[in-house]
């Protein structure tokens, strides 16, 4: 049959239209048109991402075969609720955010040439979605370096020529990183002989433990804590948000660290298996501990921060560690919880970064102590920080209660109930810095000249913003689709 | 449910805020009464209950238990309003109906998501009263208070939550410390009921409050908190041994004290041990005793404060060193204040002791017999501090040479009610003990009550009189004396701040160790900040990497040697 359905070939599409995008930008070299080309291409994976989860629901999984040759040999692209979960999340996000990138807020980053910009965006998503939809470990690895490298080249447009030492501080941990897993990789590959993860979680559970493991396993829980930024591997993360774009921030908040969650609930609950990774081995005990420091200490952090940028950074930080608290329960009411904060920590993350965005934007600065009482000349955006600030404390009728509350459900049922303290002690001092911020934007004098400020919002401004913020909301209050799709997806985990 | 009462005394606060200071004070206090008619005339099988989600609230439901307290709420907020009659502010005006409500609400409560509501009302109503008194000592000790009691609601809603993760429901019922609920209600009713270690806020925010306001505040919060016990953890053995400390330790600090509230203050938590006691214990006489011991505290504690509270609206002084000879000024206050103290020290024919006797008796019947001697001598220790401290110093003593006037009118009222309901209950104690929650077949006035009472304050009279004849006894010094409340508000602030500093030189230390064995190796020396607060170089960063790393491999085979 040489007919084609493109309905066939959705997975490998997901990754090679933003891939062909690329330099098609490049080559092109108009700026409209790059701008044009990534929103659609954006569109489209997000339909994409649709339509593969119209395939899968409920319960279903595609295996895709890379030039028609079998599993353990060829390459496998796999996608089942897990995928399909994490896909809509990061489409959902590249969409808003690449629709808020083509407008006036962020038009000084493009004065080195928006090709290129935007070409390093469109390869930085298809290598987010490649780590996605891939089922082949070292594939894993090539598109982590794909998003990795034209992630640098993202943060290095910003405005601040500190953007230039930021991206070189993500460079350096981001190689170190790779590299890890690279290793980890390697190590797999010489005790297994095979690259496919469903392979070799069979293989090496026939194997039994060995030293080789052990290595594999440390590398890469170390490797992918750098790219998620759990605590104390976090450090590149506060510069990169802060100094980067606006339109980046917002891009990579919702879906650089949410993709490295997802490769490591596949390494640990496929790959290595759960019993193994946080049974026998007390990768769980090092990961909650590296977690409950992070959702403590980084919401003290914040509360010290002078940058506004920076200060939203630091509850990616503390969130992560909600997640990381989800997935280390190995239950699948954990991952469920884990997966349903991914998916609500990024729209929440992605609004406030795009409202943050317009209001630097407009004011010049992002000195939180020069930012007073602008919330009255910019109502939108600062009202969107305030839903966004409250989402992130987790204040009921919120996306953060939401899956907070399923969070310590989920700890409570696995009888870690004393995971609650911490959970709702990070939330508690989340309200320090929030309240701050509610403080300076309404209440403190104005430092600025409000009035020079004033310039009418844009529609490549607010409609992005209007949408995530409602999306948002309708997610705070009526969240039985999102659990739904947590619950299956995690089910397709713990099924293997 | 237009009649429950803890609406009608809301509904009165909101009304008189239209109403001008001169007419608000009558409006006021029409309400308490209206509200006490109706609560003798409701019919107690009524309730009043709401859905919300899937959670049943019943914001009122009635039984013997709670009639009597909500008589006594009742009263002690006519008592309170009519003394208070010359407050003008409208902050204190709304508080004197909001904070009686809130008790109200808290007692006809009928689970435990209802009740956090009205504990938490209790807590932002009653801080009013401190406040009220303007000083920046009185500010802080308001500041104080309300942490405490914000806590003490927090956990009384954690272990709500508990309880409707476990079973599903709210409704109130009896606990027990097995489930984990039980011990987060018991956490937050003795943070209210002042438990040992858990007292200070009692001790630091009443002296603070205004004259008129103590008396507020020593009616309501403590008893709420009894009232909670009563229901929910009668019979638990712990309470009785807390009850005992709690009368037994206050008398120590109680003798020494100088401000002659907090001196009250003290008795107060003494009081209260004898009604945890009783709780504890739990029989059907013991709770009887400990219901009316807490009625009978009200309106007698109520009438010492209001002594007392006349004195320092008359002089502005409330310590001890500095007053005395007030008797030939104020004959009446001293005569009123004589009753007080002949109540709360349990004379016979007086109101404290048809109660008092009532858990001494229980505690003799369970064989509690080391219990029953630790609380003959709280009671010998109560008519000490109590009982002749102070009308003793504030009223005799040595002469200060103050020669205020009487106090007002309206406080002598006031007095003269409460002086009136202890002679009354004193010596027809069945006016009380018809309306207490169980049947009560129990004779105060027979021959041994009697005589081991009077022996006892015959006795300690004879005490304090060879002391004070000898000079032994503690003189009045315008000193501080440490309680436990000296670990949060002194001992916990310098140790931290040394901690901090010791940390500090302990990082820098540590840090020129390192740096001075390897240059290479060692991040530079940083003393300015904590070290996650700053951004961490590359190399830091890759430092910290590589420990990690090798700390976590480390981990793992040891965890797992191959």
């Amino acid at each position: 049959m040489r007919d084609i359905a493109v309905l066939d070939h959705l997975p490998i599409l997901q990754v090679a239209v933003p891939l062909l995008a690329a330099p098609l930008c490049v080559l092109i070299g108009h700026r409209g048109f790059s701008r044009g080309i990534t929103v659609l291409v954006a569109a489209g994976m997000f339909l994409i991402s649709l339509l593969l989860a119209g395939q899968v629901y409920p319960d279903g999984s595609l295996h895709y075969l890379l030039g028609g040759w079998p599993a353990p040999w060829g390459i496998e692209y796999r996608v089942d609720m897990l995928t399909v979960a994490i896909l809509l999340t990061i489409n959902l996000v590249n969409l808003i955010a690449s629709m808020f990138s083509i407008s006036r807020s962020d038009r000084k980053f493009n004065r080195r040439g928006s090709t290129a910009f935007y070409a390093s965006w469109l390869l930085c998503v298809a290598g987010l979605n490649g780590m996605v939809v891939t089922n082949d470990a070292f594939n894993v690895f090539v598109f982590l370096e794909i998003s990795s490298l034209s992630t640098y080249v993202l943060i290095s447009c910003g405005r601040d020529p500190k953007s230039l030492l930021a991206a070189y501080r993500y460079l350096i941990m981001g190689a170190v990183g790779a590299t890890f897993i690279l290793l980890s990789i390697g190590l797999l590959y010489m005790q297994a002989g095979t690259l496919n993860i469903t392979d070799l979680s069979v293989r090496i559970a026939d194997q039994g433990a060995s030293r080789t493991m052990i290595m594999a396993l440390v590398f890469f829980v170390v490797g992918i804590a750098i790219k998620c930024g759990i605590m104390p591997f976090h450090d590149w993360l506060p510069n990169a948000y802060c100094y980067a774009p606006n339109t980046v921030t917002a891009l990579l908040s919702g879906t650089a660290t949410k993709v490295a969650i997802y490769v490591l609930l596949r390494f640990m609950h496929d790959l290595f298996s759960v019993g193994y990774s946080l049974g026998e081995m007390p990768i769980d005990l090092i990961l909650l501990a590296c977690a409950i420091a992070g959702m403590l200490i980084a919401p003290l952090i914040a509360l010290r921060e002078s940058s506004l940028k920076r200060m939203f950074a630091w509850p990616s930080v503390a969130q992560i560690s909600y997640v990381i608290v989800g997935v280390c329960l190995g239950t699948e009411q954990g991952v469920a919880a884990a997966l349903l904060h991914v998916f609500n920590h990024s729209v929440v993350k992605v609004m406030v970064f795009i409202a943050v965005g317009i209001l630097i934007a407009r004011t010049g600065t992002d000195r939180i102590k020069h930012l007073g009482s602008v919330a009255h000349t910019h109502r939108l955006a600062s009202y969107v920080i305030l839903f966004g600030g409250l989402g992130l404390i987790g204040i009921p009728g919120t996306v953060g209660f939401v899956s907070k509350w399923v969070l310590i459900n989920a700890a409570v049922e696995q009888g870690s109930w004393w995971l609650s303290i911490p959970i709702l002690l990070g939330s508690l001092t989340s309200v320090s810095y929030i309240w701050r911020i509610v403080e300076i934007l309404w209440a403190k004098p104005a430092d600025l000249d409000l009035d020079r400020t004033r310039s009418p919002i844009t529609v490549a401004e607010w409609l992005p913003l209007v949408a995530i913020a409602l999306v948002t909301l309708w997610f705070g209050l009526n969240a039985s689709l999102s659990m739904e799709l947590a619950a299956l997806a995690a089910s397709s985990l713990a099924g293997g | 449910m237009i009649n429950a009462p803890f609406l009608i005394l809301f509904a009165g606060a909101a009304i008189s805020w239209f109403f001008p200071a001169a007419l608000r004070k009558p409006v006021l206090l029409i309400f308490p009464v209206v509200g006490l008619l109706n609560l003798i005339a409701l019919d107690p099988s009524q309730s009043w209950t709401v859905s919300l989600f899937d959670v049943e609230l019943t914001l009122f439901a009635l039984d013997r238990l709670s009639f009597i307290f909500g008589v006594l709420f009742h009263i002690a907020a006519i008592i309170g309003l009519v003394f208070a009659w010359h407050v003008e502010d409208r902050p204190q005006h709304l508080a004197s109906l909001l904070y009686p409500g809130s008790a109200l609400g808290v007692v006809f409560a009928g689970d435990f998501l209802t009740m956090f509501v009205f504990w938490e009302c209790l807590a932002l109503s009653s801080v009013f009263f401190i406040t009220a008194r303007g000083t920046e000592r009185a500010s802080r000790a308001a500041i104080r208070y309300l942490v405490i009691q914000v806590v003490s609601g927090v956990l009384l809603l954690t272990g709500a939550l508990f309880l409707f993760h476990d079973s599903g429901s709210v409704a109130i019922r009896a606990l027990s410390l097995d489930e984990p609920a039980g011990l987060f209600f018991l956490l937050a009713f003795g943070i209210k009921a002042a438990f040992p270690m858990l007292h200070n806020w009692l001790t630091d925010a009443y002296p603070e409050a205004t004259a008129s306001g103590t008396v507020f505040l020593s009616a309501f919060t403590t008893k709420v908190a009894v009232y909670a016990l009563a229901r929910s953890f009668a019979g638990l053995d712990m309470l009785i041994y807390i009850g005992a400390v709690m009368a037994c330790f206050p008398i120590f600090y109680a003798v020494i004290e100088n401000d002659l509230r907090r001196v009250l203050g003290y008795s107060m938590i003494n009081q209260i041990g004898f009604m945890v006691c009783g709780i504890g214990i739990g029989s059907e006489l013991a709770i009887n005793g400990a219901v009316a011991h807490a009625f009978n505290d009200v309106i007698f504690k109520g009438l010492l404060m209001m002594s007392m509270g006349a004195v320092l609206f008359r002089t502005g002084e409330m310590r001890g060193s500095e007053l005395g000879g007030l008797a030939r000024s104020m004959p009446r206050t001293t005569g009123l204040c004589i009753v007080g103290a002949a109540s709360i020290s349990a004379f016979p024919l007086f109101s404290g002791f048809v109660s008092k006797s009532m858990v001494m008796s229980a505690l003799l019947i369970e064989h509690h017999e080391w219990v029953w001697l630790a609380m003959l001598f709280a009671s010998a220790g109560v008519f000490h501090h109590a009982g002749i401290k102070i009308p003793y110093f504030a009223f005799f003593a040595h002469d200060s040479g103050k020669r205020p006037r009487e106090a007002p009118a309206h406080m002598l009222i006031a007095m003269s009610i409460a002086a009136a309901l202890c002679i009354g209950i004193g010596c027809y104690p069945w006016l009380l003990y018809d309306n207490l929650p169980f049947a009560v077949d129990y004779r105060p006035f027979d021959i041994p009550h009697v005589v081991e009472q009077t022996q006892l304050l015959f006795f300690s009279a004879m005490a304090f009189i060879w002391l004070q004849l000898n000079g032994l006894y503690p003189p009045e010094l315008k000193s501080t004396n440490l309680d436990s409340e000296w670990l949060y508000r002194r001992a916990w602030p310098s140790l931290y701040g040394r901690l901090c500093r010791i940390a500090g030189w302990g990082q820098a230390r540590f840090y020129e160790a390192v740096g001075s064995l390897t240059n290479a190796l060692a991040p530079p020396l940083r003393k300015q900040a904590f070290l996650l607060l700053m951004p961490w170089s590359v190399r830091e960063m890759l430092m910290i990497l590589m420990i990690l790393l090798a700390a976590i491999l480390f981990l793992l085979f040891l965890h797992r040697p191959l």
